[in-house]
């Protein structure tokens, strides 16, 4: 638990806590969450800023995490790793074209040989690459995969924004990639780990509109992940406001919110952009338009905290792109303000959450 | 007078030291006080009460002399000023920034920081001053021809961090073009600055520059001119000499095949003189070019070839001439023919024909746009329009039509200002109005918010004031929503806010903006509603069934594309124009520029109600006022429609009026020219009754010829001498018997290359001679027109004009063949900087000599206060309190072993409760008529309170014998105890008073 929600706890142990908190869950079923009252993060360190040298960041747009360092890739199209502890760069290479645009999304994976490797769409390049991790300062990046091409056709993508890698039972190796797209063919396509197009599903669009067989309807799909433990895919469906549950198959278990229920509110998203899953069968949602994290109980839909508000203080953030997680610490990326924040993750359902 | 200066005790400072005065005088009067009054306590009491006391006055007297806590800053904090400017070769710019990575590489404090400011033309901040800046990037500099030293010191000033001292590395060749970099150091120096300079030191050995061309002013056409080009060479060079006239090479040398001729230049000033024909009249654009040698692929003698080019202007008078400006040829046909008939030589042309250049502009003496829309002229056309007529003394008519006037976009255009009436029409005359929804999403390109800005302004300019206008976009903290309600346009003051404070968010989806676009367009009673996109395509697009509502609500969307990501984006912005009945453009960002013309023509569509059309009636008008329209016989015929526009305050004359009051014919002197608009038009749409007019002729000709530049009998000669940032204007004035014309009076005015205008006054210096000066800063073509009025020998007044252009071709930029290291070294010592050297190694740019490092103080008074309040409750405590070490650890001991404690209680609890038991049996056991206490079941659940029903002493008998009457509450039965415990009260008090006397 945060620190926010130890004091909530403590709150709660004060004489009229009960009949305060049915006044306040009256009050709030006929009224939205107030953000003015929304709690700032409990930022246990922060770093970055605007620039271009190592260390510093120009709007970063994806994030992600292995066992020991972050890796963030911004508008300058640049991944860097950084030491999760100091922030400082160890290591960065800019991708090879960029020139059109510059990728919303990056994973870090198990490759086939074992490795872990960078997984990035390319969003304004309609494809997806794999690179070896950067090692060195400004050495360019070792490329391994390269797999799509412009088009709504089978293994074509349109914008694609994030990759999850399936790793096979031991964790070792990547059994199977998944893939987000947006920009009006928006679905989620799978892969084999030499690229090939093994299936897709979902259509663009809001709910109940369309054609597609199984209704499945995303628009701008801007994260995936998987829930290794419980054999799931958690999709980001930003612009709808919800997140989506689906078998490995592709098949819809749940909607987690709706299209029309856009708001601030414990349970709502407002584009719900970043991801992370700490497989305790609960999901931490990065919210850019909330600029927040929210805690989601994956099975009832349920919000279990909520983390953080929008605003230009040293504890808020300006639209969040990507949250990625170390252990106990949760990687805020702070768009915005070009920087990450770093804040306690909730204890692990079942741990004293 | 000391004790007025702060006083600095460690971190502490104080600020109005005096109040510490009162330590010493309060803490004597203390020490005597407590002499007397703490005499009762014992030793230590008293000794410790004194000394609170004294610790309160020192306290309260530091809380009111302002205490401080200071904070010194430790890091330097470096930003450097890097010329970028073309007079500096480019691989010297380079090496500077390299320079300045090595030294942060090898500066031991990681906390100092480094940012970096450009200059050329324009500066920028490229790096704001950071510890994390280990590498210098440039983006944006802006234009390189022009160099303000100036400017960048003070960006960089401006971007000086606060908790740091500062230091200034400016890298340049000290050659600037504007500004003045001394006054600047000056104020760096003020603030405690220095300024250090790496100077880029640098000699072009071979160089040649064409340094002017001397054309004369006017000439007559045929004539042979004199032309005369001034060449400097640093070497002798060999090349060749091409003279263009108005972009179109001269062949020089009849016998050779190339165009040019061949030139041997020596070292200093070379000055060729070359016989020109001048072959037709108006102004006449000589350029002079030197091409060097090239031997191998490289220019042999010559190392820059920006500045090998200059050009001149001849004003070749002939016989007048008017332009006329049309879409469609049937438009202008009649007008055209009728203006031939009556000798006035016309160049009809399209908007897009229309001289580049003013000065082409100037030959001309009138100007007349035939149904002419705004939107077919780039913004420079309208300002050279504009300055044709105020500055040129060059005539305008405006003749209307569906696309002219405010239908035709020139609300708020440099035209409109030249115009005798006002193109926005009040509330009255308003027809149905248009509304416009601007989406603005976030432009991935350099400059976009800034274009972004640019073309929103352009659109609100065209509409006209009861138009509705409202603006969307994605706010990060709000979401989607009006930054500027759907409402009127008003004075326009409150919309331009709007989009000066745009943020140009990053929207996820379009959805959200299009509906609240379309809803808010819906509640509008406008007649025409249109929405502009204004985005880089990437939003997740909107549903074909929004796009449907949109047409359904008869609103179209059009659609700007500014730097694309790729072809998916452009699909996306084409389907939501293509699907909603508007228009997408997609604009490449190297014509960014060109937006506001897009955005103009867009809204102008929402303008198509400024039109009135109907039953054809005849004009009212007052001929006698206005001079062309002497000799015109009313009624004039009848007109079927024309452009709604207003009277214009001033001394405009409106001499032809429609419905309502409305102009139809106005006219006034604008500047040194005049102009008249005509708001219906001249072909058969509105004016089919006009064509076979019989005074159809003599009306316009008389209307051209009104507006005409005047031509004047004198023979005038203009030069011009250009003389580093000024130039003198030298008229010559013979009348027509060709004698020197003395005494006349001139007005003129100056055309800027800025599109601005300036006044300019000529004195007479000699017989027939007159002078002026003009400030020739700027790079590019002035032209100056001057109009004037004398009286000749033979007393008749005589009048006319004359114009002349001055040119600066290329600027001054180029003219440096060696750096100026003197100026940087003038700037470094009077701000007591250092040279830097070359080896970045020991460069040591954050050095720490010479620097002031910052201070930061935080007032403390309220600290000290509440510990002087804290102190006070000490004393008391100190004087009140006994405190009692055995007492202390056994009440820690209660705390610190809660348990043992308990069970120790328990225990003697237990004790006490078998005794009274014992006792009690010892008493039932003595007799029946003994009582047994037995508890009740209430006071079972609550210790120590009685139950409700039970009274005090309440028994039952072990018989159950009847109760007896309860005894009186007020009975004192707890007397001889309360005497017990005040007795024990009084025998403890008084032996802790013997313990602390002892």
């Amino acid at each position: 638990m945060t620190h926010a929600g130890k004091s909530q706890a403590r709150r709660g142990s004060r004489g009229g806590f009960v009949p305060a908190c049915l006044v306040v869950a009256a009050l709030a079923a006929c009224a939205e969450h107030d953000p003015e009252h929304a709690a700032d993060f409990d930022v246990l360190a922060r770093f970055g800023e605007v620039g271009r040298s190592p260390g510093q960041f120009v709007k970063p747009r994806a994030i992600d995490a292995d066992a020991r360092s972050l890796y963030v890739v911004d508008m300058t199209a640049r991944v860097q790793r950084l030491d999760p502890d100091s922030g400082r760069c160890t290591a960065w290479w800019q991708l090879p074209d960029f020139e059109f645009g510059r990728p919303v999304g990056l994973s870090v994976g198990p490759w086939v040989d074992g490795s872990t490797v960078l997984y990035v769409p390319e969003t304004h390049y309609f494809r997806v690459s794999v690179f070896r991790l950067p090692d060195a300062m400004g050495h360019p990046p070792d490329l391994l995969l390269r797999f799509g091409e412009y088009g709504e056709g089978p293994g074509q993508f349109i914008f694609p924004t994030d990759v999850a890698v399936l790793p096979t039972p031991d964790g070792t190796r990547v059994e199977r990639l998944y893939v987000a797209e947006y920009g009006g063919h928006d679905r989620v396509s799978a892969f084999d780990p030499e690229g090939r197009f093994l299936f897709a599903f979902g259509a663009f669009g809001p709910e109940g509109v369309g054609d597609d067989p199984a209704g499945i309807y995303f628009n701008r799909p801007q994260s995936i992940a998987i829930d290794r433990a419980r054999r799931e895919l958690i999709v980001c469906d930003a612009a709808n406001h919800r997140l989506g549950r689906f078998t490995l198959g592709g098949d819809l278990l749940a909607w987690i919110g709706s299209p029309d229920s856009a708001g601030d509110a414990p349970g709502r998203f407002k584009y719900p952009y970043g991801l992370a899953l700490p497989g305790d069968g609960t999901a931490l949602v990065c919210e850019y338009g909330n600029g927040r994290i929210q805690r989601i109980d994956l099975e009832t839909g349920r919000s279990l905290g909520l983390f953080g508000r929008s605003g230009r203080g040293d504890a808020q953030a300006a639209s969040p792109w990507g949250v990625a997680l170390i252990g106990r610490r949760l990687f805020v990326l702070d768009s915005g303000h070009s920087r990450v924040l770093t804040i306690e993750a909730p204890a692990r359902r079942g741990g004293g959450a | 007078m000391m004790l007025l200066a702060s006083i600095r005790l460690g971190p502490v400072e104080f600020q109005t030291p005096v109040w510490l005065l009162l330590i010493p005088a309060l803490g004597v009067l203390t020490v005597l006080m407590a002499m007397r009054s703490l005499s009762g306590l014992g030793r230590v009491t008293r000794w410790a009460a004194l000394l609170a006391r004294l610790f309160v006055i020192t306290f309260l007297a530091g809380a009111l002399a302002e205490p401080q806590w200071r904070k010194e800053g430790k890091d330097v904090s470096v930003t450097l000023v890097l010329d970028m400017s073309q007079s500096v070769p480019a691989s010297l710019q380079q090496r500077v920034i390299r320079f300045a990575e090595e030294a942060r590489a090898v500066n031991p404090r990681r906390e100092d920081r480094l940012g970096m400011v450009t200059i050329a033309r324009n500066s920028y901040v490229q790096s704001l001053p950071r510890a994390l800046n280990t590498t210098l990037e440039t983006s944006t500099i802006g234009a390189t021809d022009g160099t303000d030293l100036a400017s960048g010191l003070r960006l960089a000033m401006a971007v000086a961090s606060q908790d740091a001292a500062n230091r200034i590395v400016i890298a340049s060749d000290g050659n600037q073009t504007t500004g003045n970099l001394l006054d600047e150091a000056q104020r760096a120096k003020a603030v405690g600055v220095p300024i250090d300079v790496i100077p880029l030191t640098y000699t072009y050995e071979s160089e040649v520059m064409v340094d002017r061309v001397v054309a004369p002013a006017t000439a007559r056409m045929g004539e042979v001119i004199n032309l005369r080009v001034v060449v400097n060479a640093t070497q002798p060079a060999d090349g060749r000499l091409n003279i263009l006239l108005n972009d179109e090479a001269i062949d020089l040398d009849p016998d050779s095949p190339a165009l040019g001729t061949p030139v041997s230049l020596q070292p200093g000033p070379n000055v060729l003189q070359l016989p020109i024909k001048v072959p037709r009249p108006g102004a006449q654009r000589f350029e002079a070019v030197f091409e060097p040698e090239v031997r191998a692929g490289v220019a042999v003698g010559d190392a820059r070839l920006e500045n090998n080019r200059q050009q001149a202007v001849t004003f070749v008078s002939g016989e007048s001439k008017v332009l006329v400006l049309r879409a469609r040829t049937d438009e202008a046909q009649t007008l055209v023919q009728a203006l031939t008939e009556a000798r006035i030589d016309c160049d009809v042309r399209a908007a897009d024909h229309m001289p580049a250049t003013l000065a082409e502009l100037n030959a001309f003496d009138a100007v007349v746009m035939v149904n002419q829309s705004a939107y077919d002229y780039t913004q420079k056309q309208q300002e050279d329009l504009r300055q044709y007529v105020h500055d040129g003394g060059g005539g305008l008519i405006m003749i209307g039509g569906p696309d002219a006037f405010g239908a035709g976009g020139w609300i708020g255009s440099p035209v409109e200002d030249a115009l005798p009436v006002r193109l926005d029409p009040p509330q009255k005359r308003q027809m149905p109005k248009g509304a416009l929804a601007l989406i603005v999403h976030s432009v991935e390109i350099p400059d976009g918010v800034y274009y972004g800005k640019k073309v929103s302004e352009a659109a609100v300019n065209a509409l006209s004031r009861l138009d509705d206008v409202g603006i969307v976009e994605f706010d990060w903290q709000r979401g989607t929503r009006w930054v500027h309600p759907l409402g009127p346009v008003g004075d326009g003051t409150a919309t331009k806010r709007a989009i000066q404070n745009l943020t140009f968010g990053d929207m996820p989806d379009f959805t959200p903006s299009f509906e609240l676009a379309l809803a808010g367009l819906k509640k509008s009673d406008a007649g025409q509603k249109l929405t502009i996109v204004i985005s880089d395509g990437d939003p997740s697009p909107p549903g074909n069934a929004l796009l449907r509502s949109f047409r359904d609500a008869g609103v179209s969307i059009t659609t700007v594309a500014i730097g694309v990501h790729g072809i998916t984006d452009q699909t996306t912005m084409q389907t939501i124009a293509e699907r909603t009945g508007g228009r997408f453009y997609n604009v490449q960002q190297a014509a960014v520029a060109t937006l506001p013309q897009i955005f103009f023509k867009e809204a102008q569509t929402v303008r198509r109600s400024l039109l009135w059309e109907g039953t054809p009636f005849s004009p009212s008008a007052s001929l006698g006022a206005a001079e062309q329209l002497r000799g015109i016989g009313l009624p004039v015929p009848p007109i079927a429609g024309y452009v709604v526009t207003a009277d214009r305050e001033g001394l405009s004359l409106v001499s032809m009026r429609g419905k309502e009051n409305d102009p139809i014919l106005a006219q006034w002197q604008y500047g040194l020219g005049r102009a008249i608009a005509f708001t219906s038009d001249a072909s058969p749409r509105w004016a089919q009754a006009w064509l076979a007019w019989p005074q159809y002729r003599a009306f316009w000709e008389q209307q051209v010829r009104w507006v005409m530049r005047p031509t004047g009998s004198a023979n005038i000669r203009v030069t011009t001498d250009v003389r580093g940032d000024q130039t003198i204007l030298t008229v010559d004035v013979l009348d027509a018997h060709g004698e020197r014309l003395n005494f006349a009076t001139f007005v003129g005015r100056v055309a800027l290359p800025d599109g601005s205008g300036e006044h300019l006054q000529l004195r007479q210096v000699g017989p027939g001679r007159y002078q002026g000066l003009v400030k020739t800063e700027q790079p590019g073509s002035y032209l100056t027109s001057l109009r004037y009025r004398a009286a000749s020998q033979d007393g008749r007044p005589m009048e006319g004009a004359v114009q002349a252009a001055i040119n600066r071709p290329f600027a001054d930029e180029f003219r440096a063949l060696k750096d100026n290291a003197g100026l940087l070294e003038q700037a470094r010592a009077l701000t007591g900087g250092r040279l830097i050297g070359p080896d970045p190694q020991r460069a040591d740019l954050w050095a720490r000599e010479g620097l002031k490092m910052p201070v930061t103080t935080t007032p403390i008074w309220l600290a000290v206060a509440l510990g002087a309040v804290g102190l006070f409750l000490a004393d008391v405590g100190v004087r009140r309190v006994r405190i009692d070490p055995a007492a202390i650890a056994r009440a820690a001991r209660r705390v610190l072993v809660p348990g043992k404690a308990r069970a120790a209680q328990t225990e003697s609890l237990r004790q006490a409760r078998a005794q009274a038991k014992a006792r009690l049996e010892e008493q039932a056991a003595a007799g029946p008529d003994q009582r047994v206490y037995l508890p009740s079941p209430q006071t079972a659940s609550r210790k120590f309170e009685a139950a409700p029903d039970a009274r005090p002493g309440e028994v039952l008998t072990a018989r159950a014998e009847p109760l007896r009457p309860p005894p009186r509450p007020e009975e004192p039965k707890s007397e001889p105890s309360k005497e017990e415990g005040m007795s024990r009260l009084l025998k403890a008090k008084q032996r802790a008073r013997e313990e602390t006397e002892e």
